[in-house]
């Protein structure tokens, strides 16, 4: 099982972040909880509900920083930052879940 | 056919001039050895275990064997070889047989990669499974054996095999491995107890092997629907208590006490979600064996219809 530890990043808050979306082929919710496996790495990771909801919309299609912080404050999913947010990202990055789309 | 169908004179000619071939659970194994103890222990511990049928292969071919010369009269020595392999160092020529049930099992969790693993003690009542997964120490095989002794059905005391998305888990009955304390503890337990020999000073201390029951063995192509996960672990002089844990904590401890979970990759990942989408999942510390056994009956009992 893999943690989520925070690491640097050279991308600026407008990069476009996309998943893979076969992460949503082995993916089960728990009550409050998500268990997702990476195909690619072979780690099984456990998410809370913002991060699995972030990861799932980066499955349909890419989104910068601002992008999801709009969208989620849309969605009535709490009011993160883009500070929060980003942080989310770069520990998505380190785990390899998402990269930066082109 | 039966392998208690055999006379021990029968057992002990076909392991020394050919072998014993028996179905074990999902395995065909076929065992060969030159050792009247080993053969007297064999035919007590696996009796009901049905003979394979002549044209059916055995995907494990083992033989417990002597060193010739010297070392067989001096400091005497007993070898364990999966076909031509041998995995491990020898043993003292007076445990064979627990050097047996652990080369079987390593043959099981370094071979049988169409399953997931886990190392767990499986029980059943009422069509539910108790997978009970545990590091050695944890007191697993104890309670194991308890809970078959109070009419639970043993589907393993080793291993839980998990061979598709089902939720469910097979059977593979094998002699309960008990050690030091708990030999004493199972035997007091239970008149219906049957334990083959001690063996005594062995790498694990002394270790005696509790006969599955008949009916468990008989019942051992019927897989079961995991209804509960409990993870025990003894502790000298602790409270006796049992924990709900979430799905997600109750998968993260279950895949670590996994052989091979990240082998299996995407497939273990499915195997593994489908028992935990059915089950509950609890932390179960114990000192006292009867306590530890009434808390399993307080979430295992079946409960009335409101």
């Amino acid at each position: 099982m893999a943690s989520l530890s925070s690491a640097p990043t050279t991308k600026d808050a407008e990069t476009y972040w996309s998943a893979d979306a076969d992460l949503r082929r082995h993916w089960r919710v728990w009550d409050d909880e998500v268990m997702v496996f990476h195909p690619k790495s072979g780690e099984t990771h456990c998410l809370n509900p913002l991060a699995a909801h972030v990861l799932q919309l980066l499955t349909v299609r890419a989104m910068t920083t601002s992008e999801l912080v709009d969208r989620l404050r849309a969605e009535s999913m709490g009011q993160p930052t883009g500070q929060e947010i980003d942080s989310l990202l770069r520990q998505f990055d380190e785990l390899g879940l998402i990269s930066p789309s082109t | 056919m039966k392998l208690g169908a055999l006379s021990l004179d029968q057992v002990r000619s076909q392991l020394r001039h050919a072998s014993v071939r028996l179905r074990v659970g999902p395995f065909a194994i076929a065992v060969s050895a030159d050792d009247p103890d080993f053969a007297a222990t064999l035919h007590f511990l696996y009796q009901d275990f049905p003979l394979l049928k002549d044209e059916e292969p055995a995907e494990f071919r083992i033989r417990v064997d002597y060193p010739h010369g010297l070392r067989r009269w001096w400091r005497r020595q007993v070898r364990f070889f999966l076909d031509d392999t041998e995995p491990f160092e020898p043993f003292p020529s007076n445990l064979a047989m627990p050097f047996f049930e652990w080369g079987l099992n390593w043959c099981i969790y370094e071979h049988a990669h169409e399953f997931l693993i886990v190392h767990a003690a499986v029980v059943e009542r009422n069509g539910r499974a108790l997978v009970l997964p545990a590091e050695p120490g944890s007191g697993k095989s104890t309670l194991c054996a308890a809970l078959v002794l109070e009419g639970w059905r043993l589907l393993s005391d080793e291993f839980a095999l998990i061979a598709a998305p089902d939720g469910r888990v097979l059977s593979i009955p094998r002699p309960i491995g008990l050690k030091e304390r708990s030999i004493g503890i199972i035997r007091a337990l239970s008149d219906t107890a049957e334990l083959g020999p001690t063996f005594v000073d062995t790498r694990k201390g002394d270790v005696a092997h509790l006969r599955p029951p008949g009916g468990s063995v008989r019942s051992a192509s019927e897989s079961a629907m995991v209804g509960w996960i409990v993870f025990p672990s003894y502790l000298a002089g602790a409270e006796n208590r049992l924990e709900p844990l979430s799905k997600a904590a109750g998968f993260a401890k279950a895949s670590d006490d996994c052989f091979n979970y990240e082998l299996l990759g995407a497939t273990g990942f499915e195997f593994l979600a489908s028992v935990i989408d059915n089950c509950e999942c609890f932390d179960l510390t114990f000192s006292n064996l009867r306590a530890a056994i009434d808390l399993i009956d307080s979430i295992t009992a079946p409960r009335s219809a409101e």
